[in-house]
C-alpha cells in the first residue's frame, strides 16, 4: 500500500463517513500541500477495490450543484491494516536507537 | 445561502463526455464542490484554471468509457444496410454514379502515381540528401549561362582542398558498343569513381565493386548480366566494350540489382573513371572543360552553399577568367530531377518536366471533384426519398450526430465502391498513361503498399468531399417537417445548382485548355521549318577520310531509290567574335554542296558551295539570315567574318540561306554558319529517298556494312525525330485530351442524376401541365431554360481559368497562337450540345408520360 493510499485510509478513519472534497480539505491541512480531486477519486476507487473502504450514496445539496455525495466509510480490514502498519512503524522506530542524534543528522 | 458560481460550462460538457456514468455524479459533485470552495480561498480564476485542469485528469477514464458504451458505433451495421438497400433500390443511378466515382478516382490515383513517382526520384538513396553535384555560372557582360556538371580536375581537385567534402565520385555516360561473340551492339555505360558505391545505395547479387580504381574492371548491372548471359561464378569473368576504336575486355568484378525506375541515374555497366582518364590526357588538365557530372557527399551538418564559395574560391585561385563573372554552385541529387534551371545529360537521365506534373494534377483534381460533387448533387436530389426515414430515426432518438455519420457512412460505400470500379479503370488506363508520361507502370503497381495508402487517402477524401454536403443537409432537417413530408428546405436546390454550374466551368476551362494546348501543338507541328524532312533517312556515324566519303557515297547513290545523298556534321555552338570585340553565339556545321539542295533550304543571296573550288573547301562560309540580321549586314556576300572555329582562316561569305528550325529546340532561330572545310567531323549521313521501296533499308544496311563492319547499322527517319522533338507536347496534348473526355462524361453524368432527380419531384406537376393541355415542347422549354444560366455561368469561370493559365503555358514558347476566341466557342457549343442531349434524354420521360400514372396516387 502506498503512502497516499495510507494517508487518505487514516482520513477516512478520523470521521464515521466522509467524501471527496472533504477528504481534500482535511489531506491539506495536516499535510500542508494542495491535492487534486482526481487523485483523490483514484485512490478511494483503489481502496474501494481492495475491500479497505466502502462508499454509500448521500443526499444532493445545493453546494454540490445538486449532486449527491458519495460517502465513504472504512472497512474493518481498513482500520485493521492502518493500525498494523502503524505499529510496524512503530516497531521500527523503537529500533532506532536514540544515539543516532548524535550522528549529526539534527 | 450563498448563491453558487457554475464551473466553465464546456469543461462540464467534456466531463460528460468523457466520464463514465457510474462515476459521473461523484465526480461532478465533488468537483462542483471544490470549485466553491476554491473560489473562496484563491479567487474565481484559479479555481477555474483548477476545475478545467482536473477534468482533464479525468482522461484517463475515457477509455474505459469508450469500450463499455455504446457512442454510435453499434448503428454502423444497420446504416451499412439501409446504405446497401438504398443503393439497390435505385440501382440504375447509383451504377451510373458509383461508375462516375470510380472513373474519377482511377483518373485522380493515376496521377496520384505519377506525381508520387515524379517527386520521388533519388529518393530511395540513404545518403541521397548529401549528395551535390556542382554547377556553374558564367557571366560574360550582362549575359548569364549556366552550366550543370562539373571538369574533371574539379572532381579531382575540390574533394582535397576543400574541407567538408567526405566523398566525391565522377559521374560521365560513356559511349561505345558492347561486343557479344563476334557482333556489336549499342549499350550504354558509364565512368565512375571508387567512392561511388559507398555515396549511392546500390545491392549487390554477386561480387563486389572491388578495387574500382584500377582502370580494367566493371561491375554490371543484373539486365546487363542476362544480356550477356554471365552464369554462375564471376571468377574470370569479363566483358569486353568497343571504346574510341578498340576492343576492351573488363573483368567482372560484381552484379548489382538494377536502379529503380525513378532514378536520375541508371547505370548498366560500370567502369572505373581511371580508364577514361587514360583515354583523354588532354582533358585532365583544363580547369572549366565542363564535360561530366561530379557527386560530392558533404559531411553532416555541412553547408552547401560554404563548400559552393570555397569551391569557387579555389577555382578563381587557379583559373584566369578575365572580364567574366564565374560563380560554382551545389545542387542536391534530389533537385534534379525536377529543377528546371539545370541541364541533365552526362550520365543523368532526362529531367521531369513540371508542366507535365501541374497539368497531370489539374485534371487529375478536377476530375475527382466533379466525380464528388456528382454524388452529392445525387444524394441531395434523393433527399425526399429519405426525410421521413431520417424523421423516424429521429423519433426514435437518434441525434443530428447520429444522422449525419449514416449518411457519411453512405457516401462511404459508394467511395468504397467507386474504388474497386477505379481498379478496374486503371487496369485499362494504365498502358495507355504510362505511354504518354514515359513510364513503365503496370497494373501490379497498385498493389504496392505506398500508392495503397494513395487509394486510402482517395477514399476517405471522396467519402468526405461527396458525403459532407447531404450529411449536414439531411441531418439538420426537422423531424415535423420530415413526416409531414414538406419538402421546401430553403439552400437545397440553390447548392445544388452551384454544384452543376461548378461542373460546367471545370468542363470549359478543361476543354478550353485541351482545345488551346491542341492548337499550340499542332501549330508547332506543322510550322513551316524552312526545310524538308520527307522521305529522308539519317544514319550516324562518324567518317574521317575524304577519300572513303565520295567512295561510300557514290556506292549509296548505286541503290535505286536513292535520289541524294549529302554527308554532314551536325550542329556545334560555339562564340564569334564580333568586329566591336564582342562575342556572339553561333551555331555552325560541316556540309558539303548537296545539303542544302537534299534539305530543301532555300538561298536567298550568292551562290551554293562548288566541290571544284579549293577556297570553298577552306574559308567558304554560307550563313543564315538571322546571322546576318544580327550583324546588320547591309551586302553579307564577300563579308570577311572572324570565325576561327578549328583554326579555319578568313572565313568568308559567299552564300546566305533562310532561316530554318533544324536541330533548334522550340522555334528559335540561331545565326548558322556552314561551312565545306574539315574543322567538324562528318557524323550524319542524310539519304533522301525516293520511292520508298520495301528492300532499301536492307540495300541500304549492305552498303553500310561495307564500309563501316562491324559496326550496327543505326538509321532514323528525319520526321520521327521531329515528332519525338515534340513528344512532351504530343504526350501533353494527349493526356490533356483524355482528361477533358473524362471531365465531360462526368459532367454528363452529373447533369443526369440532377435533372432526372429534379425531374422526377415534379412529375406531378408535368402531369399536372399535361393534362392542361402543354405540348411535349413546352415543357422541355420550362425545363432546359432553368439550366441555360447555369451554363452561361459556368462558362464564364471556366473560360476565365483557362484563358489565365493557357497564357501561362504560352509564355513558354518562342513562336505562339495566344488564345483566341473560337476556342471559347467550340468549348461553349460543345457543352451546349452535350447538356442539351443529356438534359433531352432525362426530359423525354417527363415529355411524354402518361398523366395518369403519376396523378392517380393520392
Amino acid at each position: 500500500m502506498g503512502t497516499l493510499e495510507e494517508t487518505v485510509l487514516i482520513i477516512v478513519l478520523m470521521k464515521e463517513e466522509s467524501y471527496g472534497v472533504e477528504i481534500a480539505k482535511v489531506y491539506e491541512s495536516h499535510m500542508n500541500q494542495s491535492i487534486s480531486i482526481p487523485a483523490i477519486h483514484m485512490v478511494l476507487k483503489r481502496l474501494e477495490k481492495k475491500g479497505l473502504v466502502k462508499s454509500s450514496f448521500g443526499e444532493p445539496t445545493p453546494e454540490r450543484g445538486g449532486k449527491r455525495k458519495k460517502y465513504y466509510q472504512a472497512t474493518p480490514a481498513g482500520y485493521k491494516l492502518a493500525t498494523e502498519i502503524q505499529q510496524r512503524r512503530q516497531q521500527m522506530w523503537d529500533l532506532v536507537p536514540k544515539t543516532s542524534f548524535n550522528y549529526g543528522l539534527i | 445561502m450563498a448563491s453558487f458560481k457554475d464551473p466553465p460550462k464546456w469543461a462540464l460538457r467534456l466531463l460528460h463526455r468523457i466520464c463514465p456514468t457510474d462515476l459521473i455524479e461523484e465526480v461532478e459533485g465533488d468537483l462542483y464542490e471544490a470549485y466553491q470552495w476554491r473560489i473562496e480561498e484563491m479567487g474565481v480564476g484559479h479555481a477555474q484554471r483548477r476545475y478545467i485542469f482536473e477534468v482533464f485528469r479525468y482522461f484517463r477514464y475515457y477509455r474505459i468509457k469508450v469500450q463499455t458504451q455504446n457512442n454510435g458505433l453499434m448503428l454502423l451495421n444497420n446504416y451499412l444496410k439501409t446504405g446497401l438497400r438504398f443503393l439497390w433500390k435505385t440501382r440504375g443511378y447509383s451504377a451510373l454514379n458509383v461508375m462516375g466515382l470510380g472513373l474519377g478516382i482511377a483518373v485522380c490515383w493515376l496521377a496520384y502515381i505519377f506525381v508520387t513517382d515524379e517527386y520521388s526520384f533519388d529518393g530511395f538513396h540513404e545518403k541521397g540528401d548529401r549528395v551535390y553535384r556542382p554547377t556553374a555560372r558564367i557571366e560574360v557582360e550582362d549575359r548569364e549561362s549556366v552550366f550543370a556538371g562539373s571538369s574533371y580536375l574539379m572532381g579531382e581537385e575540390f574533394p582535397k582542398v576543400v574541407p567538408g567534402i567526405e566523398a566525391s565520385s565522377r559521374f560521365k555516360s560513356g559511349f561505345g558498343l558492347l561486343k557479344l561473340d563476334a557482333d556489336y551492339f549499342s549499350q550504354s555505360f558509364h565512368y565512375a569513381d571508387p567512392d561511388f558505391f559507398s555515396m549511392f545505395t546500390m545491392d549487390f547479387a554477386k561480387g563486389q565493386a572491388g578495387d574500382f580504381s584500377q582502370p580494367n574492371v566493371a561491375v554490371i548491372s543484373e539486365q546487363v548480366a542476362t544480356r550477356i548471359g554471365l552464369e554462375g561464378d564471376l571468377a574470370d569473368q569479363t566483358i569486353t566494350l568497343r571504346v574510341g576504336g578498340q576492343d576492351v575486355a573488363f573483368a567482372i568484378n560484381g552484379v548489382y540489382h538494377d536502379f529503380p525506375t525513378n532514378s536520375s541515374i541508371r547505370p548498366q555497366i560500370l567502369i572505373p573513371f581511371s580508364f577514361w582518364a587514360g583515354n583523354n590526357e588532354r582533358r585532365l588538365k583544363n580547369w572549366f572543360d565542363i564535360n561530366m557530372n561530379s557527386f560530392f557527399l558533404l559531411s553532416e551538418n555541412t553547408s552547401a552553399e560554404q563548400v559552393a564559395d570555397k569551391m569557387t574560391e579555389h577555382l578563381l585561385a587557379n583559373e584566369d577568367f578575365h572580364e567574366a563573372t564565374v560563380r560554382l554552385g551545389l545542387q542536391q541529387l534530389t533537385d534534379i530531377h525536377l529543377n528546371p534551371e539545370f541541364e541533365t545529360g552526362n550520365g543523368i537521365n532526362a529531367r521531369g518536366d513540371n508542366q507535365m506534373i501541374l497539368i497531370v494534377s489539374i485534371v487529375g483534381l478536377l476530375c475527382l471533384v466533379i466525380a464528388c460533387m456528382n454524388y452529392s448533387t445525387f444524394a441531395v436530389g434523393n433527399y425526399l426519398v429519405r426525410l421521413r426515414e431520417v424523421a423516424v430515426r429521429k423519433v426514435f432518438g437518434a441525434q443530428r450526430s447520429s444522422v449525419f455519420r449514416q449518411f457519411v457512412a453512405e457516401a462511404f460505400i459508394s467511395a468504397f465502391l467507386g474504388l474497386l470500379v477505379a481498379i478496374g479503370f486503371m487496369a485499362l488506363l494504365l498502358p495507355g498513361f504510362s505511354e504518354y508520361a514515359n513510364k513503365s507502370y503496370e497494373i501490379s503497381l497498385i498493389f504496392n503498399q505506398e500508392i495503397l495508402i494513395g487509394g486510402l487517402i482517395l477514399l476517405v477524401g471522396v467519402t468526405l468531399m461527396a458525403g459532407i454536403y447531404p450529411a449536414l443537409l439531411l441531418s439538420g432537417f426537422s423531424i415535423l417537417n420530415g413526416l409531414k413530408g414538406k419538402s421546401k428546405v430553403s439552400g437545397k436546390s440553390r447548392l445544388g445548382k452551384v454544384l452543376v454550374t461548378l461542373q460546367f466551368g471545370i468542363s470549359i476551362f478543361l476543354i478550353a485548355g485541351m482545345l488551346s494546348v491542341n492548337k499550340q501543338i499542332n501549330y508547332l507541328l506543322n510550322m513551316d521549318l524552312g526545310y524538308s524532312a520527307e522521305d529522308m533517312v539519317m544514319v550516324v556515324r562518324p567518317i574521317n577520310d575524304m577519300d572513303q566519303m565520295r567512295r561510300y557515297k557514290q556506292d549509296m547513290l548505286q541503290i535505286p531509290g536513292i535520289e541524294q545523298v549529302s554527308l554532314a556534321s551536325g550542329y556545334n555552338g560555339t562564340g564569334l567574335e564580333l568586329e566591336d570585340g564582342s562575342t556572339m553565339r553561333v551555331r555552325h556545321a560541316r556540309i558539303d554542296s548537296d545539303y542544302l539542295d537534299i534539305m530543301d533550304i532555300q538561298l536567298l543571296n550568292g551562290r551554293n558551295f562548288d566541290p571544284e573550288l579549293p577556297t570553298d573547301l577552306s574559308s567558304s562560309i554560307i550563313v543564315n539570315k538571322a546571322f546576318v540580321d544580327e550583324l546588320g549586314l547591309e551586302d553579307p556576300i564577300g563579308y570577311q567574318t572572324k570565325f576561327d572555329y578549328g583554326e579555319m582562316e578568313g572565313a568568308t561569305i559567299i552564300g546566305v540561306v533562310d532561316n530554318y528550325y533544324y536541330n533548334s529546340p522550340r522555334g528559335i532561330v540561331e545565326p548558322m554558319i556552314l561551312y565545306m572545310s574539315p574543322q567538324l567531323v562528318i557524323y550524319e549521313h542524310l539519304l533522301k529517298i525516293n520511292p520508298r521501296t520495301e528492300g532499301i533499308l536492307d540495300d541500304m544496311e549492305a552498303v553500310y556494312r561495307k564500309h563501316f563492319a562491324p559496326i550496327p547499322f543505326n538509321h532514323s527517319f528525319m520526321e520521327d525525330q521531329l515528332a519525338a522533338e515534340f513528344e512532351l507536347e504530343t504526350n501533353i496534348r494527349k493526356i490533356s485530351q483524355a482528361g477533358a473526355g473524362v471531365a465531360i462524361l462526368l459532367t454528363c453524368l452529373g447533369l443526369m442524376g440532377f435533372v432526372g432527380t429534379q425531374i422526377r419531384q415534379r412529375m406531378k406537376e408535368v402531369s399536372i401541365r399535361k393534362v392542361i393541355g402543354a405540348e411535349p415542347r413546352q415543357i422541355f422549354r420550362l425545363f432546359s431554360s432553368r439550366y441555360i444560366g447555369m451554363i452561361i455561368i459556368g462558362f464564364a469561370i471556366g473560360l476565365a481559368a483557362a484563358v489565365w493559365l493557357v497564357h501561362m503555358w504560352l509564355e513558354g514558347f518562342a513562336n505562339s497562337i495566344g488564345f483566341t476566341w473560337d476556342t471559347g466557342a467550340i468549348a461553349l457549343s460543345v457543352i451546349v450540345i452535350v447538356a442539351a442531349i443529356t438534359i433531352f434524354s432525362q426530359l423525354y420521360r417527363a415529355m411524354y408520360l402518361n398523366p395518369s400514372v403519376f396523378l392517380k396516387e393520392e
